[in-house]
């Protein structure tokens, strides 16, 4: 089969520095990441609404449409259902502004939140340009994005462990052959935990997971100037389930490519 | 602007009161909209020796005069500590209540007084007599200067102090976090009763560790808006927001100096989350913490010479302290197995926290002298308690029938009120200090 990858992360944060004349007796609302008045910020990490390059092999040809860019996770024909701006589809002929990569290995991608579900017909391991067209609304946002992550980019945990299951070994072995050398190549891993306990605690043991993903995709070749890690904690869950089932998705890492 | 209002349910424990709820509503109808009304709810529950009964006559003279009224039996009735008599008579400031007749219906104190305009200001003469010893408790003339609500919760607040002897907080600004759905969060600054809201700040990612700075003029917080947890301050007067930590990994759990210049967070840019001070500029960093556990929240003491933080460095979470700049560390924490989230009370004497005990979260009071642990809470998911300006009530983040609520409980946990929004989460409550 084969597995090709373009890549897709839209980021849009518009930090427009306008200062606006607010009454005193008036709390000023500000809408964060659109019209708000940010006085200087250190983004010593990877600049958000970079692309990353260097993932296109001979064969691809993904596209970035202005500001978006593209993230499809491929799969002979499998379905990936994203939050937003999820491509089925690898490679291909991606051109228009805010489509991305047709074709390739086939795949079917829909996307939540932009309304738009695109459906590629799956060329089952051909090679060739193929049907798999996913249409994403651009100009949405970076956080929505990576709702709903596939599967194959997230890695599970057990209660309060930061071991990295045998299983979720093979996962992180595919993604460092895919990156491994590529400077160019960013990802973040995203650190999340169930919702038992404190926000800022949490914060903290999904940082302890993200940096556990990050040393073993280290020991894997990727280098740590590709990768950062960070926690979300137990504020964006994946399940909303105040169930064991919940819990055990929540207790994860995403790789995220930036 | 908001058609959402809070809810207040009042508990105490002790025995219940029959005439209490309508009471109390009937003096919430004069404050609010007509829309805010038809959500809001108050349950009073009981009185006992918590509470002071207390009649306080309508004010008379100034048109304001039944709508500051209002605002002082409000607050009084929901700072949990007085039971507010029903009362339909107004008396003049000049004339003498009936005191036998109020002490038959069960008040040990009565207030009264007349408003009257003065220039741009209000100025309010006010009586408090003892029912039983006839004592004059307090016999002003207040000069309020900022419109009928603020100057509502400035004689709430006289009658509070001089009646309990604690030192109120009906002018502390309340900051809290509510999800409204899944795509917007907003940051809110409201009345110390979480009337009145304004939003300092909507956004689409989470907010957290949300809390003021001594002199009100800033917020500092976590936001998710850039994809990982960076610290902003946040100037209220005009909305200015500054990044001032973005380092690699994780920032978070800001906390202000009471000098107002320095801030401690919890960085996990070496790797775990380790203590560091920063300047209001993120700049000047200083790492406080060197080892190889999870450091994180720290929290001032009032005098500003203490950290307290939690650690994990035994193996399980527990709070610990040292000197604001670093050093030796001593726990202070050994009952339980998790024990998250201090802060200490503005007179040094208590440490509120999150305690898991069976499987439950549930805001502790420890007395820092002897060592002795409230828990005073009747919850299962607590989060964020931190204490009011007077030191006697903390304020904390619940949740009731899957519903995110603050609690306002006495250190004793014997009183308990519960603000809710009927549709939404809200959760990250901050107390400002009283504003002046």
């Amino acid at each position: 089969m084969n597995l090709k990858h373009t890549l897709l992360i839209a980021s849009v944060i518009a930090l427009s520095a306008c200062a606006s004349k607010v009454r005193l007796d008036d709390l000023p609302n500000v809408n964060s990441g659109a019209g708000s008045t940010l006085s200087r910020g250190t983004n010593n990490a990877f600049p958000l609404g970079s692309a990353p390059s260097g993932m296109n092999d001979a064969s691809l040809s993904g596209s970035n449409a202005g500001g978006f860019n593209g993230a499809g996770n491929s799969g002979g024909g499998n379905a990936s259902s994203m939050g937003v701006g999820g491509v089925g589809g690898v490679g291909g002929t991606g051109g228009a502004a805010g489509v991305s990569g047709a074709g390739g290995a086939g795949g079917v991608g829909s996307m939540g939140s932009a309304g738009n579900s695109g459906v590629g017909a799956g060329g089952s391991g051909s090679s060739g340009m193929g049907a798999g067209v996913a249409t994403v609304q651009a100009g949405s946002d970076g956080a929505q994005v990576n709702a709903g992550l596939l599967s194959k980019r997230s890695v599970y945990f057990d209660y309060d462990s930061f071991l990295i299951r045998e299983e979720a070994r093979s996962v992180l072995q595919a993604h460092a052959k895919l990156i491994a050398g590529k400077r160019g190549v960013k990802i973040a891993l995203e650190g999340h935990t169930d919702e038992r306990g404190g926000g800022e605690y949490n914060l903290a043991l999904g940082q302890k997971r993200a940096n556990a993903v990050l040393e073993a995709l280290q020991l894997m070749g990727v280098l740590s100037t590709q990768m950062e890690a960070v926690s979300f904690g137990k504020e964006k869950p994946k399940s909303l389930g105040s169930d064991e089932a919940g819990y055990a998705e929540n207790r994860r890492v995403d790789i995220q490519y930036r | 602007m908001y058609s959402q209002c809070f809810i207040l349910k009042l508990t105490v424990r002790v025995r219940a009161i029959a005439f209490g709820t309508a009471a109390a509503l009937a003096m919430l109808l004069a404050v609010h909209s007509p829309a805010a009304l038809a959500q809001l709810t108050i349950e009073i529950g009981g009185s006992g020796s918590q509470q002071y009964p207390i009649v306080l006559m309508g004010f008379t003279g100034d048109a304001a005069a039944d709508d500051m009224s209002a605002v002082v039996r409000s607050d009084l009735s929901k700072s949990g500590l007085f039971r507010v008599l029903p009362d339909t008579q107004k008396l003049e400031y000049s004339q003498t209540p009936n005191l036998a007749a109020l002490r038959a219906a069960g008040a040990d104190t009565v207030a009264w007084g007349t408003l009257s305009k003065f220039g741009e200001d209000y100025q309010l003469k006010l009586k408090l007599q003892d029912t039983v010893s006839s004592a004059v408790l307090d016999n002003v003339v207040m000069t309020l200067k900022s419109g009928v609500r603020f100057s509502g919760h400035q004689v709430a607040d006289r009658l509070y102090e001089k009646i309990s002897g604690y030192k109120s907080f009906f002018t502390t600004r309340l900051a809290y976090v509510t999800q409204l759905n899944r795509e917007t969060v907003e940051l809110r600054i409201a009345d110390w009763d979480g009337q009145f809201p304004q939003v300092a700040l909507r956004s689409k990612e989470p907010l957290m560790s949300v809390s003021f700075n001594t002199d009100t003029s800033r917020l500092a917080y976590v936001s998710f808006e850039s994809r990982k947890a960076t610290i902003y301050t946040h100037e209220l007067a005009t909305g200015t927001r500054t990044m001032i930590s973005n380092q690699r990994g994780t920032n978070s759990a800001p906390s202000f100096a009471p000098d107002g210049k320095t801030l401690a967070a919890a960085l996990s840019r070496d790797g775990l989350a380790q203590i560091y001070t920063m300047d209001l500029n993120g700049e000047s960093l200083k790492r406080l913490t060197q080892n190889s556990w999870i450091d994180t929240e720290p929290s001032y003491s009032a005098d500003g010479k203490t950290l307290f933080f939690v650690s994990d460095r035994g193996g399980q979470p527990q709070i610990y302290r040292m000197s604001a700049a670093g050093g030796e560390a001593q726990r202070v924490t050994f009952t339980g197995e998790y024990n998250i989230s201090p802060a200490v009370s503005p007179d040094g004497k208590y440490l509120t926290y999150i305690a898991r005990r069976a499987g439950r979260y549930l805001t502790a009071v420890m007395d820092l002298d002897s060592q002795q642990e409230t828990l005073v809470s009747d919850g299962s998911a607590d989060e964020s308690p931190s204490f009011v300006s007077n030191s006697r009530f903390v304020i904390y983040a619940s949740k009731q029938r899957g519903r995110g609520v603050l609690v306002l409980a006495s250190i004793d946990g014997k009183i308990r009120s519960t603000l809710s929004l009927p549709n939404a989460d809200i959760r990250g409550p901050a107390f400002s200090n009283p504003l002046k």
